[in-house]
C-alpha cells in the first residue's frame, strides 16, 4: 500500500503544481489582455502628447515591436518577466520596473508576514477560548470581536485607529517615514499597519478555529480522553487542537490572498512604500508596465502561498493525501 | 425539527436598509435637487466682513459688486439687513442674514464715516463656501473641507453605493446562474471551459482584478460596474453549480426526467425554484462585498472621482483633516459600517430561512 500512496502523493503534488502554473498563466494573460484592449499604449507614452503624429506613432510602434500580434508579444513579455525583466516605467527617470519591485516587494512581504503571525496567534487563541467556553461570556466576546473584524472594512479601521492611537494618544506615528527619518524604532511604524491588516484574517481564523474545535471536542476520542482523566490543558491543546488545526491552516493560507490586496488599502492609508502603494501610484499616473508587474507579482505570490498551503496539508493529513484531487 | 425563524437582527437590518433607501432617494432632493452635485448655491452682495458689536464690520467689498457700486467700503459697518439687526451675530449668522438666492435683493442700513445710509442691494456674488461649519438648520450635518453639505454628500454617496451594489449584484446573479447551470448541464465541450474559467477567476486575490480593470481603463462609472461585476460573478456561479449538482440527483428530479422531461424543463421547474432562497441570501452578503469594493476603490482614489460624492472618497478626504475635524471621518465611516452590518444581518436571516441547517 505504501508504494501506491506514495504515487498518489506525487501525482497530487504534480497536479497542484500544474494547476498553480495554469493559474499564473491565466492571471498574466488577463492582465496582458486588459492592457491590450485599453486605450493608449507604450508607443504613445514614449512619444508624448506634444510630438504626436500618426507617422511617428507607427514608426515608434514598429521600433518597439508593438506591430506584432499580441500572442507573440505576450510570450515575449512573459519570457522577459520570468527573467525578472518587466520593462521600464513610462514616467520620471524610466526606472526598470524590476528595480521598483525590488524596493517595494520586501516591504509588503514583511507587512503580510507580520500580519499573518499576529492574525494566527490571536485567531487561534480566541477561537480556542471560544470553543472551550462555548456560548458563555468569553465565547460571546470572541464572536463579537470576530464579527466586527469581518464587517468593519480596513479603510474604516485604519483612520479610526490612526485617530485614536496617533493623534489622540500620540503613542504611535501617524504615517510611515523614510528609514533615515524614522523617529524611534521601525517597529513603531509597523504596529498600526500590521494590526489593521491582521484584523480581518484574525476574525476569520477565530471563527474557523472555534467551529473546528467545537466539532473536534464533540468527537468520541475526546470523550474517551475525558473519561480517562486527561488533564484539561493537555486535552485541549494536545488532543483537540492538533486535530482541529487543519481547516485553520487552510484559512491561514487563504487569508494571504486578502493580505495581499488588503495591503493596497493599508499601504495607501499609512503611506507604506510597498507594492500596493506603488500600484495605486502607477494607476493614478497611468504607468501601465508598473501596474501589470504589480498585478502579476501579487497574483503569483497568492498562487505560490496557496500552493505551499496545499502541499503542507498533504504532508500533515493522510486523509487528503489519500484522496483524489 | 427546529422552527425557522428570523431573529431581531434581521429586522433591525431590514429597517436600516429601508431608512437608507429613503435617505438615498429623498435625501438629495430635500437638500439639493435630484441631480445637482451638492454645493453651496448662495449669493451675497459682495461685501464681506467680520462680526462686530454693532453689525458686520466690512473688511472687503468686491470690485463692481452691488455693495461696491453702492459705495460700501472697508471700515464701514453694516447695521441691519431687511430690518434685522446684525449686532452680536457670529459669522454664520451674518452670512445667513446677508446671503440668499441669486438675483434676490436685500435692504441694508450701513454706517459709513459716521453717517447711516440705506441701500437696496442685489445679490449677485457667489458666496465662497465656508469649510467645516457646525451643523445648522441649513447644513444638517455641517459642511466639509470645501464647504459642501455633508448631509447631501452622504445621501449622494448612499445613492452611488446602493446603485452600484445592486446593479453589479444583479449582473453577477444573472451571469453566475447561467454559467453555474451550464457548468452542470451543458455538454462537456462547453461545461469544462466554463468550469475552468470559473475556477480560474478565483486565482485573482480579492479585488485585485477590479483594481486592474479600473486602473488601466481610468475610473469611470461604467468601468466600475464592469470591473466589479467581473469580480463578483464567479462566487455566484460556484454556488449555483454546487447547489444544482446536488439538486440534480434528488428523487423528484430523476423521476421527472424518467417521465421524459427535457433538461430546460427540469432546470426551470424543478431546480431553479429551489435556488432562489439561498441565492437571495448570498446576494445580500455579496452586495455588501460589492459596496465595500466600490468604497475601497474610491478610497484608493481610483474609483468614483471627485467632485462626485462617494463614501470611500469621503473617508479618504476626512482622513486628511482628521486631527482637527474628526467628525468628518465619523459620518461616512458610520454609515458605511452600518450598511455592511445591515446587509450581513439580512443575508444571514434569509439564509436561515432558506437553509435551516446552516444555523
Amino acid at each position: 500500500m505504501a508504494g501506491k500512496s506514495g504515487f498518489r502523493v506525487l501525482r497530487n503534488v504534480l497536479l497542484r503544481l500544474l494547476y498553480g502554473a495554469a493559474s499564473l498563466v491565466f492571471i498574466s494573460l488577463v492582465t496582458f489582455l486588459a492592457d491590450e484592449i485599453a486605450p493608449g499604449d507604450a508607443a504613445m507614452a514614449r512619444i508624448g502628447d506634444k510630438n504626436f503624429t500618426v507617422a511617428r506613432y507607427e514608426a515608434m510602434k514598429k521600433d518597439m515591436g508593438l506591430d506584432r500580434p499580441w500572442p507573440v508579444r505576450y510570450v515575449e513579455y512573459m519570457g522577459n518577466a520570468a527573467q525578472g525583466d518587466f520593462g521600464q516605467s513610462y514616467w520620471g527617470t524610466r526606472d526598470e520596473v524590476s528595480d521598483i519591485l525590488k524596493k517595494v516587494v520586501p516591504v509588503s512581504a514583511q507587512l503580510a508576514f507580520l500580519a499573518v503571525l499576529l492574525a494566527s496567534a490571536l485567531g487561534l487563541t480566541f477561537g480556542t477560548i471560544g470553543s472551550i467556553y462555548e456560548n458563555r461570556a468569553p465565547d460571546r466576546f470572541a464572536l463579537s470581536l470576530s464579527t466586527l473584524g469581518v464587517t468593519v472594512p480596513n479603510f474604516v479601521l485604519a483612520p479610526v485607529l490612526a485617530y485614536f492611537f496617533a493623534i489622540r494618544l500620540g503613542m504611535l506615528p501617524l504615517t510611515w517615514a523614510p528609514e533615515s527619518q524614522m523617529d524611534g524604532p521601525k517597529f513603531y511604524y509597523l504596529i498600526l499597519p500590521v494590526v489593521v491588516l491582521a484584523a480581518r484574517p484574525m476574525a476569520t481564523l477565530t471563527r474557523l478555529t472555534r467551529a473546528s474545535m467545537i466539532d473536534t471536542l464533540n468527537q468520541e476520542f475526546i470523550r474517551l480522553a475525558v473519561a480517562k482523566g486527561v488533564p484539561s490543558g493537555r486535552l485541549y491543546f494536545k488532543h483537540a487542537l492538533r486535530n482541529a488545526i487543519l481547516p485553520v491552516l487552510t484559512g491561514i493560507g487563504t487569508s494571504f490572498g486578502y493580505l495581499l490586496t488588503g495591503s493596497f488599502i493599508v499601504e495607501t492609508a499609512f503611506l507604506v512604500p510597498g507594492i500596493g502603494h506603488e500600484a495605486i501610484n502607477a494607476i493614478q499616473k497611468g504607468d501601465t508596465p508598473v501596474i501589470m508587474a504589480c498585478v502579476i507579482v501579487t497574483g503569483a505570490m497568492f498562487i505560490v502561498v496557496n500552493l505551499i498551503v496545499d502541499l503542507v496539508q498533504q504532508l500533515i493529513d493522510p486523509r487528503i493525501r489519500e484522496s483524489q484531487v | 425539527m427546529k422552527k425557522r425563524r428570523l431573529d431581531w437582527l434581521f429586522w433591525i437590518g431590514v429597517s436600516y436598509l429601508v431608512v437608507l433607501l429613503l435617505f438615498a432617494i429623498v435625501g438629495p432632493i430635500v437638500r439639493y435637487g435630484p441631480t445637482e452635485v451638492p454645493e453651496r448655491d448662495l449669493y451675497d452682495t459682495g461685501a464681506r466682513g467680520e462680526p462686530g458689536k454693532l453689525g458686520m464690520e466690512v473688511t472687503f467689498a468686491k470690485n463692481d459688486s452691488p455693495a461696491d457700486v453702492a459705495g460700501i467700503k472697508r471700515g464701514d459697518v453694516i447695521l441691519s439687513a431687511d430690518g434685522r439687526q446684525l449686532g452680536s451675530l457670529d459669522s454664520d449668522g451674518l452670512e445667513r442674514a446677508l446671503a440668499g438666492p441669486q438675483g434676490s435683493s436685500v435692504t441694508v442700513n450701513y454706517s459709513s464715516g459716521g453717517i447711516v445710509r440705506t441701500a437696496a442691494l442685489e445679490r449677485t456674488e457667489r458666496l465662497i463656501a465656508t469649510p467645516f461649519m457646525r451643523p445648522s438648520s441649513e447644513f444638517w450635518l455641517g459642511t466639509d473641507e470645501q464647504g459642501r453639505d455633508v448631509f447631501a454628500r452622504l445621501a449622494f454617496g448612499a445613492r452611488m453605493s446602493l446603485t452600484i451594489g445592486f446593479t453589479v449584484q444583479i449582473i453577477a446573479l444573472l451571469f453566475g446562474i447561467v454559467m453555474g447551470t451550464l457548468g452542470v448541464f451543458a455538454p462537456k465541450p462547453i461545461s469544462i471551459p466554463i468550469l475552468r474559467l470559473t475556477d480560474g477567476m478565483f486565482a485573482f486575490p480579492d479585488i485585485l482584478l477590479a483594481i486592474l480593470i479600473v486602473g488601466i481603463w481610468n475610473a469611470r462609472f461604467g468601468a466600475m460596474i464592469i470591473a466589479l461585476s467581473i469580480t463578483a460573478w464567479p462566487a455566484v456561479a460556484r454556488l449555483t453549480r454546487t447547489q444544482v449538482a446536488t439538486l440534480k440527483d434528488r428523487e423528484y428530479v430523476i423521476a421527472s426526467k424518467a417521465l421524459g422531461a427535457s433538461t430546460t424543463y427540469l432546470v426551470r421547474k424543478h431546480i431553479l425554484p429551489h435556488l432562489w432562497g439561498i441565492l437571495l441570501a448570498v446576494a445580500m452578503i455579496d452586495v455588501a462585498a460589492v459596496i465595500l469594493a466600490e468604497s475601497a476603490l474610491s478610497f484608493l482614489g481610483i474609483g468614483i472621482q471627485a467632485p462626485t460624492a462617494s463614501w470611500g472618497g469621503m473617508i479618504q478626504a476626512g482622513r486628511i483633516n482628521m486631527s482637527s475635524e474628526p467628525i468628518m471621518l465619523l459620518w461616512p465611516c458610520l454609515i458605511l459600517s452600518l450598511t455592511i452590518f445591515a446587509l450581513n444581518f439580512v443575508g444571514d436571516g434569509l439564509r436561515t430561512l432558506a437553509d435551516p441547517k446552516s444555523n
